[in-house]
């Protein structure tokens, strides 16, 4: 089969691999109909994130017919269209039983590492660096899903693959960094990053009942985005302070809560960019926390601070003493997508929700090469490319 | 001579020059694990636990070049010769009986350890242990459950004629809030001295450790979702089988 391989940084190619099979009862193959690169795929394509080998199989946003299920999975029957969570979870752990889907026991088979690295391991992740289990992921035309009586929900027909797609992730991902800020009637939400995280967490932040969201980015069609699509009112943070604006724009009182959807890879202008640039260069730290920083102290006093932008090591000069003083509220994480599937389906079905606006692009899993390359440097107007295997990408 | 640890009855030493260093420790420190499967297999002595525990890892890792292999001999025994201790600890969300059950059953212990290739059970609480540490080295050993507490405790000890005695014991202890049971695993080994057992001494660092709570995930994965977690036999962009990277 053909598949996205990781070779290094900034060097993806598409090869032919071995067809994957089931290597436990609870395995299904998964036949992929679409897939789609996410913000988190450029950390590692950009090689922020450790314990990456040259010819893993990346992605983690992907959906599917089921072609072959193991000896223990009950729900699901060949022909089954279904959306991946992207967190690999068992559905038996402590976590899983109370629903920290991310946080499952028992899906990374390289626990110790992310232990040695993290104190605990989190779940296990499609094509996300074996500190979180080394699977192969979902940029490919078949892959395999443990643990498939549990993550996979079926899709119905009437829901189109690019409605369904972000189920996966990105749109989980936007909905839970909103409903960590606790959103209470009058609210101002303020969201660093207009990418699709970003989009979708502004989104939410609206059906949650915020009363006003503001997006902060610098793309000018990101932005339009925000304000066009999501109903946000916008902030460049290159053309104006961040932290001065938001306060002028809230009476003085400052955002109620601010979600980071911008992570490790946030930049800034001047001798602060410089600073981090040269650190993360050099790897002494792992993240450029810029979002994260600007953040925090713009935040009311009280208030919440909601991180759904990926950090993976460490980080420098966070203002803990801001964060502390103001006894700011920290929430964050990698999405409880198995959480978030069946209610955010629901949104959809009822055109509360429509998450296809994010894609800009369309290609064929032949050309991620140049996707990623589109998507890192957000040339084209690119916001978010889906990618289709060559056999469907013919049929459509 | 700087004690930099003391752990479990053997000292660790920044300075070598003073330590009685023999060929054949010298040799260990280089092979790690296959000075042990050697002289287990030359000498068809049952070492037991400790082989099934660490062995094959210790060979695996310092013939793969993936952990750092010792640098010359820095391990001695202490004269007092206490036992070297790997303990590790896993809550695992059943009740102490299921996980008693399951630690009972041999064959579920097969499955926990990948170097051991099978156990017979013996009558009278018997068991014939077969392990391959390394490809062709075969440890055959003969091992007794000493202590049987249903649901709390079972003390496993290798049979009195093996050269290095050695104990396992796995404790059960109900978590806190129905979280479920802390099962401790613990590998106890009473070590001869000179080559063999600094052998010993030295499966017993933190790669041992490792290898240990391996074994506990194994058997919290097995007894909570039925399977082992794994990406052996995946596909990839490698033409290599997939091995563990760091
Ligand atoms: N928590 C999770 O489970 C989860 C899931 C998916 C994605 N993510 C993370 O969310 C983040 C965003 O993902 P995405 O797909 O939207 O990626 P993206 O890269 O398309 O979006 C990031 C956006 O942040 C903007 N940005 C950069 N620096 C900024 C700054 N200083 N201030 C404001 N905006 C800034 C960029 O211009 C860009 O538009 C990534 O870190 C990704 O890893 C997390
Ligand atoms: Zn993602
Ligand atoms: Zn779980």
């Amino acid at each position: 089969m053909r598949a996205v391989c990781w070779h290094g940084v900034h060097d993806v190619r598409v090869e032919t691999v071995p067809q994957p099979r089931i290597l436990n009862p609870r395995d299904a193959i998964i036949q992929v109909t679409l897939t789609s690169i996410c913000g988190s795929d450029l950390h590692l394509y950009d090689g922020y994130v450790p314990s990456m080998l040259p010819g893993d199989i990346l992605g983690h946003e992907f959906m599917g017919r089921v072609v072959e299920v193991g000896g223990e999975v009950q729900n699901l029957e060949i022909g089954d269209r279904v959306v991946v969570p992207f967190p690999i979870a068992c559905g038996q752990c402590y976590f899983c039983r109370h629903e920290m889907w991310s946080l499952c026991d028992n899906s990374n088979p390289k626990a110790w590492m992310a232990e040695a690295v993290y104190g605990y391991s989190p779940a296990g992740i499609y094509g996300y660096s074996h500190l979180m289990g080394g699977y192969a992921g979902g940029q490919a035309e078949y892959v395999r899903v443990p643990f498939a009586d549990v993550g996979p929900m079926k899709v119905p027909e009437d829901v189109v693959d690019e409605q369904a797609i972000f189920l996966t992730d990105t749109l989980p991902t936007g909905y839970m960094a909103a409903e960590n800020c606790a959103i209470k009637a009058g609210d101002t939400v303020a969201v660093w990053g207009c990418g699709p995280v970003g989009q979708f967490a502004i989104l939410s932040a609206y059906l949650l009942g915020a009363e006003r969201v503001i997006g902060i980015d610098t793309v000018p069609e990101r932005l339009a985005m925000a304000r066009e699509h999501a109903g946000a009112e916008t902030l460049d943070y290159e053309a104006t302070s961040v932290v001065a604006s938001l306060k002028e724009l809230t009476g003085g009182r400052g955002p109620d809560a601010c979600i980071d959807a911008a992570g490790m890879e946030a930049s800034h202008g001047g001798l602060e960019g410089l600073y981090d640039k040269v650190k993360q260069a050099v790897r002494l730290e792992t993240g450029r926390p810029h979002a994260l920083r600007e953040a925090i102290q713009a935040c009311r006093k009280g208030g919440v601070l909601s991180l759904a932008g990926v950090y993976g090591g460490v980080i420098d000069k966070v203002p803990m003493g801001a964060a502390f003083n103001k006894a700011l509220t920290f929430k964050m994480g990698q999405t409880h997508v198995h959480k978030y599937l069946r209610p955010l389906l629901e949104h959809i079905q009822q055109g509360r929700l429509n998450p296809a606006f994010i894609i800009t692009h369309r290609m064929s899993l032949e050309d991620a090469a140049q996707a990623y390359e589109m998507f890192k440097h957000k040339e084209d107007g690119c916001v978010k490319v889906v990618l289709q295997p060559a056999a469907y990408w013919a049929s459509s | 001579m700087s004690d930099v640890a003391n752990i479990n009855g053997y000292t660790e030493s920044q300075d070598r020059s003073d330590l009685d260093v023999t060929v054949g420790e010298r040799l260990l420190t280089i092979v790690g694990g296959g000075a042990l499967a050697w002289y287990g297999l030359s000498r068809r002595s049952l070492l037991g636990l400790a082989t099934a525990a660490v062995g094959g890892y210790a060979i695996y890792r310092s013939a793969t070049g993936h952990a750092p292999v010792r640098e010359g001999l820095s391990l001695v025994m202490s004269p007092a010769e206490q036992p070297m201790v790997v303990e590790e600890t896993i809550t695992i969300n059943k009740s102490a009986d299921e996980v008693y059950t399951f630690f009972r059953n041999p064959e579920n212990l097969v499955r926990l350890m990948d170097s051991v290739e099978s156990v017979e059970v013996q009558g009278e609480g018997w068991f014939r242990w077969i392990a391959e540490p390394i490809p062709g080295a075969e440890v055959v050993w003969h091992e007794d459950i000493v202590e049987d507490r249903p649901g709390e405790r079972i003390v496993w000890r290798v049979a009195p004629d093996a050269d290095i005695d050695s104990h396992a014991s796995v404790t059960f202890t109900p978590a806190p809030g129905e979280r479920g049971v802390e099962t401790r695993l613990r590998f106890e080994v009473y070590p001869p001295g000179g080559a063999v057992g600094a052998a010993v001494a030295g499966l017993f660092d933190s790669i041992a450790a490792k290898r240990v709570k391996q074994y506990l995930r194994h058997a919290k994965q097995l007894l909570e979702t039925g399977e082992i977690a794994t990406v052996e036999g995946q596909s990839s962009g490698r033409s290599d089988v997939e091995v563990e990277c760091w």
